[in-house]
């Protein structure tokens, strides 16, 4: 992958990655902050509604124990009247007119009492069960509706068992008075033998209490060991019912703890608080997952009271209303993140971009380079590591040019040198030919200096040839771009020809039919039909020698032929032809001085002028040598030098 | 013709001396380009035939000085060459001034030949 690709992955995931950690981070911080806060404020109202509850607890328990301390009672049941037993007549009992008239102290006295303190009813009951006086809602009961069957109540028992000052709280229950739930406090009537011959008792409604929890937000309620709600905000408790008293059993009245949630989490949850510790009155907490899909907080505390739980809960979203603070930081938060990420990915794209682009420009002016003439390249940009790398570079591109350097003055020294003894043999033999000049040469003379000539000559094609072919190797030869009348240079060709082939008795043409004009070498398209036509000279019978050669227009190219009627070359060795050092016969062309490089030579220097070189050819019939040579060579330059250096490997 | 030869090889200079003198000319030659560039501003050739490789002084600083002291066009210059330079190369030369180009090894004929027609011009 891309270096550049890469690093804008890499850092855009550790920007966003650390940005939203962050963010969320703080986000929850803030809201577990929230949380507890609530959490410590729904502890404060569960705190007070529960000293509500004492306090309403105590004030009934003084209230009773304050009402009992009119010695009335005791004068009532001191009485030698009271004391010898209760009499009755028609199931009704019967008061003496002395516990008449203490009974109407007495009942003045309870009716000033429920007048100043809200109870339902209160009544005053003896060891038989029977009441001897009862209020309710200040109306004193007729003798006759005095009942005589407390004895079964539930609270009957419990309340002789409780000491003078002492109160006994029974759980809630239908009065038969005002057929309504109801607590009732009772305490004993102690004389002053200690002996108790009644209890004092009153109602106070389970309104009172349950009013109690009654919450501005959320839900309180008040869960009963058994499982059901005694008190519950959210609940409209029918205050008024048809039913047996003491009969009614809670379960009908108060709606099951599945009313709050039906969640099997709330369960367990509830059900654990009531298992728990039965004397720790400490605030607890804990949570669960309504049906609502939000997550509820349930803040409780364990009342002294029958062992009830006092519960106040919130969902998530009443915790958080109202908190501004925490919407407020979600939005900064968010734009702050999206900021954040934002100048993030910029300044990765544009660190990564610096980073890479020197290294795309430095690779780019690396393939731009002219292997021929490499240049050192500058500086990019200002990352040290990358101008290293140029450095390195350009000192090695300095140490290459040394080199070619070195290679090119010695292969023109190597070219100097060798051709140099050329000029004097080749000029002294032409100077000794020329009678003019040293004198007349006998027959013998000259015919060892004409000799001498030739081979001069035929040493000088050689070396030609060599170093031809080894500057194509290296892609050194440069080539000339200059118009050409073709016409011209076949002409031309044609005059200096006329001596050899006259000497050989060959028939030599130049069927030339247009006029044309080529850009291209001319030196060097003359030394290719040169090659050719000195080839064919070779191969051309010594009698009836043919040799035809010329050019035609051939759409953008110019087409060049030689074509000779000498023994031809079959098909198998016709593939290996223009290889260097490939030679047909052996032994004719080095007769005539061939070095096997000549086709190979010319093959290299029409690929680079831009043309293609072939040969048709039967056994028996001759051949035809053929060369294109584009007309306009500038437009092809570039591609040329690719062919160049990739198929002279291959010469 | 009176023809100065510039060669740092003393066979040609010698093949020439025979040559040119026995045919006709007057031709002397030097084997460096500054005791050449001395001859040429102190005499007046026709011809001036110059070596292009020579050592620590070649022929394209013989052809550049002169080309500053303002003489390239005061005497005809055929150069000789080795190396194959391209047909191109030498018309800029014969651009700046020079005469002609003969290829190494000099073609003795072809020298003659150049040398008349240096004069018909």
């Amino acid at each position: 992958m891309r270096l550049k690709l890469k690093l804008i992955l890499m850092f855009s995931i550790v920007i966003i990655v650390v940005v939203l950690s962050t963010s969320y981070i703080s986000f929850k911080s803030l809201e577990s902050a929230v949380i507890d806060s609530q959490l410590l404020q729904m502890g404060h109202e569960v705190e007070v509604k529960a000293n509500f509850i004492d306090n309403l607890n105590a004030r009934a328990s003084g209230d009773l124990l304050f009402a009992v301390k009119n010695p009335v009672f005791v004068k009532y049941f001191e009485l030698p009247d009271t004391k010898a037993g209760n009499i009755y007549k028609n199931d009704v009992l019967q008061f003496t007119p002395q516990q008449r008239t203490i009974k109407n102290e007495l009942d003045q006295w309870i009716y000033n009492f429920q007048d100043k303190f809200s109870v339902d009813e209160t009544c005053l009951i003896d060891r038989t069960g029977q009441e001897h006086t009862r209020l309710v809602m200040k109306k004193i009961a007729p003798d006759s509706d005095l009942s005589h069957e407390e004895s079964s109540t539930p609270f009957f028992k419990p309340s002789f068992q409780k000491n003078i000052d002492e109160v006994y709280l029974q759980y809630p229950y239908v009065s038969p008075d005002t057929e309504r739930w109801v607590f009732a406090y009772t305490t004993p009537i102690v004389l002053n033998d200690g002996s108790k011959p009644a209890f004092y008792h009153f109602e106070i409604p389970l309104k009172s209490f349950q009013d109690i929890t009654k919450v501005d937000q959320g839900r309180a309620y008040v869960v009963d060991s058994a499982g059901y709600l005694v008190a519950d905000s959210g609940h409209v408790y029918n205050q008024s019912l048809n039913s047996a008293p003491f009969g009614q059993s809670p379960k009908d009245f108060f709606p099951s703890i599945n009313t709050i949630s039906a969640s099997s989490e709330f369960n367990e949850d509830i059900r654990n608080i009531l298992a728990s510790d039965n004397n720790s009155t400490n605030i607890g907490h804990v949570t669960y997952s309504g049906e609502d899909g939000e997550l509820h907080y349930i803040v409780f505390k364990r009342l002294p009271m029958f062992g009830w739980i006092l519960a106040y809960e919130k969902p998530y979203s009443l915790m958080m209303s109202g908190n501004y603070s925490l919407h407020n930081l979600a939005v900064i938060l968010f734009v702050i993140s999206l900021g954040i990420i934002a100048a993030g990915l910029i300044a990765i794209y544009v660190l990564s971009d610096r980073i890479t682009r020197p290294i795309i420009d430095f690779a780019r002016e690396c393939r731009n380079q002219d292997v021929s003439n490499l240049q050192i390249i500058n500086p990019m940009g200002t990352n040290k590591e990358i101008n290293q790398v140029i450095y390195a570079f350009n000192e090695m591109i300095e140490r290459v040019n040394a080199i070619e350097k070195q290679k090119e003055e010695f292969a023109s020294m190597v070219t100097h040198e060798l051709k140099s003894p050329l000029t004097p043999i080749i000029g002294w033999c032409q100077t000794l030919k020329n009678p003019k000049l040293i004198g007349q040469l006998n027959s013998k003379q000259f015919n060892a200096v004409d000799i001498i000539q030739k081979n001069a000559k035929r040493l000088l094609q050689l070396v030609g040839d060599i170093l031809d072919v080894q500057k194509l190797d290296l892609n050194r030869m440069k080539f000339d771009s200059q118009p050409i009348d073709v016409d011209d240079l076949l002409n031309y060709m044609h005059n200096n020809l006329q001596n050899i082939m006259a000497q050989k008795n060959i028939n030599h043409i130049n069927s030339t039919k247009e006029q044309l004009t080529v850009r291209s070498d001319r030196n060097r398209i003359e030394q290719v039909l040169n090659n050719l036509i000195l080839n064919a000279v070779d191969f051309v019978p010594s009698e009836g020698g043919k040799i035809e050669y010329g050019a035609q227009s051939k759409g953008d190219e110019i087409l060049f032929y030689v074509k000779d009627n000498g023994i031809g070359i079959p098909p198998e060795k016709q593939k290996n032809l223009f290889r260097k050092f490939y030679q047909i016969d052996t032994s004719v062309t080095r007769k005539h001085g061939g070095s096997g490089l000549g086709l190979a030579l010319s093959k290299g220097i029409i690929e680079s002028l831009g043309g293609k070189i072939w040969v048709e050819s039967e056994l028996g019939k001759g051949a035809s040598f053929y060369f294109t040579i584009p007309i306009d060579r500038i437009k092809t330059a570039k591609s040329e030098k690719v062919i160049d250096v990739k198929d002279q490997r291959g010469i | 013709m009176k023809i100065l030869g510039i060669d740092d090889n003393i066979d040609i200079n010698e093949l020439l001396d025979t040559v040119l003198n026995g045919s006709g000319h007057n031709f002397i030659y030097v084997k460096n380009g500054i005791e050449g560039l001395r001859l040429i501003h102190e005499k007046k050739f026709d011809v001036v035939l110059l070596d292009l490789a020579m050592p620590e002084f070649s022929g394209f600083d013989v052809i550049n000085s002169l080309l500053k002291d303002g003489l390239l066009t005061k005497q005809k210059i055929i150069l000789f060459t080795a190396s194959s330079v391209l047909d191109s190369e030498i018309e800029e030369l014969i651009k700046k001034g020079v005469h002609s180009c003969i290829r190494k090894p000099v073609d003795i004929d072809l020298l003659l030949e150049k040398l008349e027609q240096s004069q018909q011009v």
